[in-house]
């Protein structure tokens, strides 16, 4: 169905091609993940299956891309869109009508399908993804899932047999997420579609792939296999499939499910030990950096926050959790000083941020947003160092040093608009941490984030902790939560839910457990690395 | 009351023009801000709940800054007819190269009700235009486009919603500023948001690109090259045709075959091009909006009122009231029944659906 | 409306009175400027007026005076600024299309013996003592130099004398009136449509005396009796009924929505 055939794409003003000689075949009927490191190449490739590389984008293509007979070399996108459906990172960009009927009808009008047909077929997929209840409303006013829903809707009316997503779950809470993968694997299932996913967060995705195209970037060649093929070897992977690599068991599982049936034997194991003392130690915690007290706010009618009373110590992870829409972001805007409160009263090393100047909360509290390009507005690298070791008044190079720490070779001339996500997040929190604020806030930091670079954020957000740093880390990511946070906070309508230590909370909840912690239910362990330490002690490495 | 649906785009836009042209033929404040509030109670009782259905109050304050602009440029630039002297400011000579120009000098209460007549006036047409979006965005305009034409559309639309995006990320631009530590006021902040902004317009405009091409967006459809060239040579040819006979209309130093025959050879290439376009249709439409009673009524009821200013003009000075002298601006009652008649679409045009009418009907249903 | 420009007119009025005799001496700051009128394309006729006005005045504001001194009338003006119409000629239009060109009243300056086209701007430019402006109406003109200029000539010979125990008038024959004009503050000497002059005709001249300007025949800015001003501020305050009605209206459908 989809077969890449030598294919080498070098985009323009580029030193070197960021795919070189990738050849694979997709069968059909198959859903596809492809995975690798953030600017290895993995949306290239997504691109490329529908000839927006290089049609689009620009740069040079070598080698052939053949989808269900048709070459993209012979055929636009346009001609296209009856073969293949693109959806990309942000459904809401692409959106081109009000109304969610008239999304969906878009292609087939652009397509001159009859009247008759586009009603029948707008109403099969109103059912197929469950879009029914909100066929009259109007797009802005979806929630993230349903508007990831609508856009696959809307480009599925066409017609196509292959389907391509470029992280589709990424910026969706666990539940909205499960209904996408959902649809998709119901529409592989039912319908024989061929469905292409770009994921970071493997764990949720990984059960239901049927085959992995690992791009490990730098001109590498590209892996291609079952999963339990490619990720015998591969250094990018799921903590159970880690789990399963530490205990030796074969074949490797890729659900949780799939785990537990072959954990029997470490449970036991791990039940003689005493676990307590291979937990992560709570860090000593310090004093009282910031303070909520009755905190309410609102948008016009819409109140976010309903008395929130909370407060965050020095050395102290509080990770922040709850659906998409609790108050997550509104409640780091108030600590931050960019909102003022409608009643109750915000309090950050004893002074209101909303009432301090721009250069004075700076060096109080910091926030690094969830679209980190709109701290960044200069044209180089080398330019926002530079500007911010100005702002904070701080020798030169400090910016930069403290980047290179976090982020390591980036390109002092590139635009950040340029860089990976990775690599822009890196340089967002460099700039952020240069005036060096008691209270750091991030919000949605693990977005588009690789295993890799989540691994290189824990590590400097459990050293910002261990230096007297109070950090305030807004996510969805259970993994990085249970890697790096000692207390968690849950929202839920705008109210604290939930407010303990992170173990407590984390380890018994269904939607909020790592995936070690469901496997191992009920011992106490939440990541690998705690299991290993456990291992390791009673002597038990490698076990078998 | 009929049932809830939206109405075709076409009536409400043929309503918003006609109260624009009457606000043209008219400096008349009384009727002016007649049509405005008018136009205001049709938007309230009948607008949508898309996000574009708030732009009419954006488009009042952008009438309230022309207006402004206009009364200053008065005080500063106007011509200074001799008058009821307000106040002074200071006078600069200019040279002669410049003698068509005056700075400074009293200022008259002639001129200044004169500039706020003009300034008005303006404003009035800016609330039609803000009215038209509100009712139907531009999307809708947009899917009732002839097929010939909607690439063009297309481009307008697009460039219709750079303004609001762009006001939307220039404000999360200049809060990202405190985050750095500078301040988001003043006009340094203005100014340094604009690349950020532009970029990012940029991106979701190549976002949006990408995601209608992959869907067809542009297809050729069963026209060969040949046929499409024709059809686009027709709509250029019937569009510059009708600009010179408009020209021709207004000027009247123009030579007599710059006006109707340049209109008249322009009206006739663009329907020969909708007539060549439309029947190689590439396009389909989904559900297309009928044209039934209640269109007609809100366009009739437009015409309606453009009709009685152009017999009220007929019929006396009221429609523009001297400013020098200054007098009482003396109301139409032809006007102002007509204004009146097109409110009419407040209560005609079905009311669109919105979230509460769709629950309640399915509550029903269920 | 009404009592403003009845306001104005006194003040300009009361200046007058004040003002020095075109042909006797000068106070401070005073100047003495004439104008010329050319309606003779509209019936009227081309008249000369001298004027003391204080230095310093526009050339519109001259108009103004005139106008008021003379009793014609006040000048109107379109809403662009254009000079519609000069002692109510034309009675109505506005510099509007004729055969290709336009109506309007053209603006001259004397300059020893001819007339210049004004491309400066009368309400700017600032009249010194001895200055002679002049206004022709044209039909069909272009707005260029070539427009046709008024038919008086301009002359020092249009100022009265200043010598003293001179009669202060222009000579003229006895059968013309038949009495001795007396000293009057301004002088207007009208010509007939038909004749153009190279030098003032004195046979041909008729001299008029001005009468003392009564205050109601000028106040022809407010020429509507008070009644229907009445009825107009009643229709205003209706219609400002029904757009409060509206506007109520559609605040309370918004707050309910919300």
């Amino acid at each position: 169905m989809i077969r890449f055939e030598h294919v080498t794409i070098t985009y323009p003003d580029a030193t070197a091609p960021t795919l070189v000689d990738v050849s694979f075949e997709v069968p059909e009927g198959e859903l596809c993940l492809v995975v690798g490191v953030t600017g290895s190449g993995k949306s290239t490739l997504l691109r490329a299956v529908n000839g927006l590389v290089p049609r689009f984008s620009g740069g040079v293509l070598a080698g052939s891309v053949v989808i269900n007979g048709k070459s993209t070399a012979d055929l636009p996108p346009r001609d296209l869109a009856d073969v293949v459906g693109v959806v990309g990172q942000d459904p809401a960009a692409g959106f081109v009508t009000d109304y969610v009927e008239d999304e969906l009808a878009y292609a087939m009008e652009n397509l001159g399908v009859a009247p008759e047909v586009m009603r029948r077929r707008v109403e099969d997929i109103l059912d197929l993804l469950g879009l029914h209840e909100i066929r009259h409303r109007p797009l802005a006013s979806l929630s993230g899932g349903q508007q990831q829903r609508v856009a696959i809707g809307s480009v599925l009316t066409a017609g196509p047999r292959v389907l391509v997503l470029d992280e589709p779950t990424s910026a969706l809470d666990p539940a909205a997420a499960e209904e996408v993968l959902a649809a998709l694997t119901r529409l592989v299932h039912d319908l024989g579609i061929t469905v292409l996913i770009a994921e970071h967060r493997l764990e949720r995705v990984v059960q239901y792939a049927d085959r992995i195209v690992m791009v490990p970037g730098d001109g590498r060649p590209v892996v291609v296999g079952t999963p339990a093929e490619v990720f015998g070897q591969s250094s990018v992977a799921p903590p159970v499939v880690e789990l399963g690599r530490l205990a030796g068991w074969s074949p490797l599982p890729l659900s949780v499910r799939d785990a537990r049936r072959l954990a029997g034997p470490l449970r036991e194991r791990l039940a003689e030990v005493e676990l307590s003392a291979f937990r992560r130690t709570s860090r000593v915690v310090g004093d009282v950096v910031a303070i909520t007290d009755g905190l309410q706010a609102s948008y016009g009618p819409i109140t976010a926050l309903r008395g929130i009373e909370l407060q965050f110590r020095a050395g102290e992870v509080v990770a922040l959790m709850g659906r998409n829409g609790a108050g997550k972001s509104t409640l780091l805007n108030h600590l931050v000083g960019l909102r003022e409160p409608a009643s109750g009263t915000v309090r950050v090393m004893g002074a209101e941020p909303h009432r301090l100047s721009a250069h004075d909360v700076v060096r109080v509290a910091g926030l690094v947003p969830q679209d980190s390009g709109v701290l960044l507005y200069h044209d180089t690298v080398a330019a926002e160092c530079s500007a911010s070791d100005r702002d904070a008044g701080l020798d030169s190079g400090t910016t930069r040093s403290v980047l290179d720490q976090i982020v390591p070779d980036v390109n002092p001339t590139a635009h950040p608009r340029d860089l990976s996500e990775g690599q822009r997040l890196g340089l967002a929190l460099s700039i952020v941490l240069a005036s060096e604020p008691p209270l750091l806030l991030l919000d949605e930091p693990t977005r588009g984030l690789d295993y890799g670079a989540k691994q290189r954020l824990v590590e400097l957000l459990s050293r910002l902790a261990d230096e007297g740093h109070a950090v305030v880390i807004a996510t969805h990511d259970v993994e990085v939560v249970a890697a790096v946070a000692d207390r968690c906070v849950v929202l839920a309508e705008g109210e604290v839910v939930s407010d303990g230590p992170a173990r407590d909370v984390v380890i018994h909840s269904p939607v909020f457990a790592p995936q070690v912690a469901k496997v191992l239910a009920p011992l106490p362990l939440l990541t690998v690395h705690e299991v290993e330490l456990a291992l390791a002690a009673v002597g038990d490495l490698p076990f078998s | 009351m009929t049932a809830p649906r939206m109405l075709h785009p076409g009536a409400w836009w043929l309503w918003a023009v006609a109260l624009a042209a009457c606000a043209l033929r008219t400096t008349n404040p009384v009727l002016l801000s007649l049509i405005i509030a008018v136009a205001g109670w049709v938007v309230v009782s009948r607008r949508t709940d898309v996000p574009w259905s708030r732009s009419f109050a954006s488009f009042l304050r952008l009438g309230l800054i022309v207006v402004v602009f206009r009364v200053v440029f008065q005080i500063l630039f106007g011509v200074r007819v001799p008058g009821t002297t307000l106040f002074s400011i200071p006078e600069v000579t200019l040279p002669s190269w410049a003698a068509g120009v005056s700075l400074g000098g009293p200022v008259t209460l002639e001129s200044l009700m004169a500039a706020l007549y003009q300034g008005l006036r303006l404003a009035t047409v800016l609330a039609c235009f803000g009215a038209a979006t509100s009712l139907c965005s531009p999307y809708r305009m947009l899917r009732a486009l002839p097929t010939v034409l909607y690439e063009a559309g297309v481009a307008v639309t697009v460039a219709f919603t750079f303004a609001p995006q762009a006001i939307v990320a220039s404000r999360q631009v200049r809060e990202a500023r405190r985050l750095r530590g500078r301040s988001d006021r003043g006009l340094r902040a203005w100014s340094a948001s604009a690349l950020p902004v532009l970029e990012g317009a940029l991106d979701r405009a190549v976002a949006l690109a990408a995601s209608m091409d992959s869907r067809g967006y542009g297809r050729r459809g069963g026209a060969s090259v040949s046929q499409r060239r024709r059809s686009v040579g027709l709509v250029l040819l019937g569009l510059v045709a009708l600009t010179i006979g408009s020209y021709g209309l207004l000027d009247p130093a123009a030579p007599a075959a710059f006006r109707l025959p340049a209109l008249a050879v322009g009206v006739i290439a663009l329907v020969g091009s909708l007539v060549a376009g439309g029947r190689s249709a590439e396009r389909t439409r989904y559900r297309p909006d009928p044209w039934v009673k209640p269109e007609w009524i809100v366009s009739v009821a437009g015409i309606v009122a453009f009709a009685s200013f152009v017999f009220a003009d007929r019929m006396g000075d009221a429609l523009n009231p001297s400013t020098n002298p200054l007098e009482v601006p003396a109301v139409p009652v032809v006007a102002v029944l007509g204004l009146l008649i097109a409110t009419l679409p407040a209560w005609f045009a079905p009311p669109p659906p919105t979230l509460a009418a769709v629950s309640t009907s399915m509550a029903v249903a269920a | 409306m009404g009592v403003i420009a009845l306001a104005g007119l006194i003040v300009t009025t009361s200046g007058r009175a004040e003002a020095s005799s075109c042909s006797g001496p000068l106070s401070g700051g005073e100047i003495r400027v004439v104008v010329v009128v050319d309606s003779s394309d509209l019936g009227g006729g081309a008249s000369a007026t001298c004027l003391v006005v204080p230095a310093g005045t526009t050339g519109s504001q001259l108009l103004a005076r005139r106008s008021a001194e003379l009793g014609t009338g006040s000048v109107r003006y379109g809403s662009s600024g254009l000079l519609c119409a000069i002692d109510g000629l034309p009675a109505a239009g506005c510099g509007d299309h004729n055969a290709g060109g336009f109506d309007y009243w053209g603006y001259f300056i004397g300059r020893s013996g001819s007339w210049v086209f004004g491309n400066i701007n009368p309400f700017t430019r600032r009249l010194s003592d001895g200055d002679i402006e002049g206004w022709r109406y044209v039909r069909g003109g272009t707005g260029s130099a070539q427009d046709p200029a008024p038919r008086i000539v301009p002359s020092q010979s249009l100022f009265p004398s200043l010598r003293p125990g001179e009669p202060a008038f222009v000579e003229q024959p006895a059968a013309a009136s038949g009495t001795v004009p007396s000293l009057s503050s301004s002088m207007t000497i009208d010509v007939s449509p038909e004749q153009t002059f190279d030098s003032l005709d004195v046979a041909s001249i008729a001299t008029t005396t001005l009468e003392p300007i009564a205050v109601e025949g000028v106040a022809l800015a407010s020429s509507r009796t008070s009644d229907s001003n009445l009825g107009r501020w009643f229709a205003i305050a209706a219609v400002f009924v029904l757009i409060a009605m509206m506007t109520g209206g559609a605040w309370i459908q918004t707050r309910r929505s919300q």
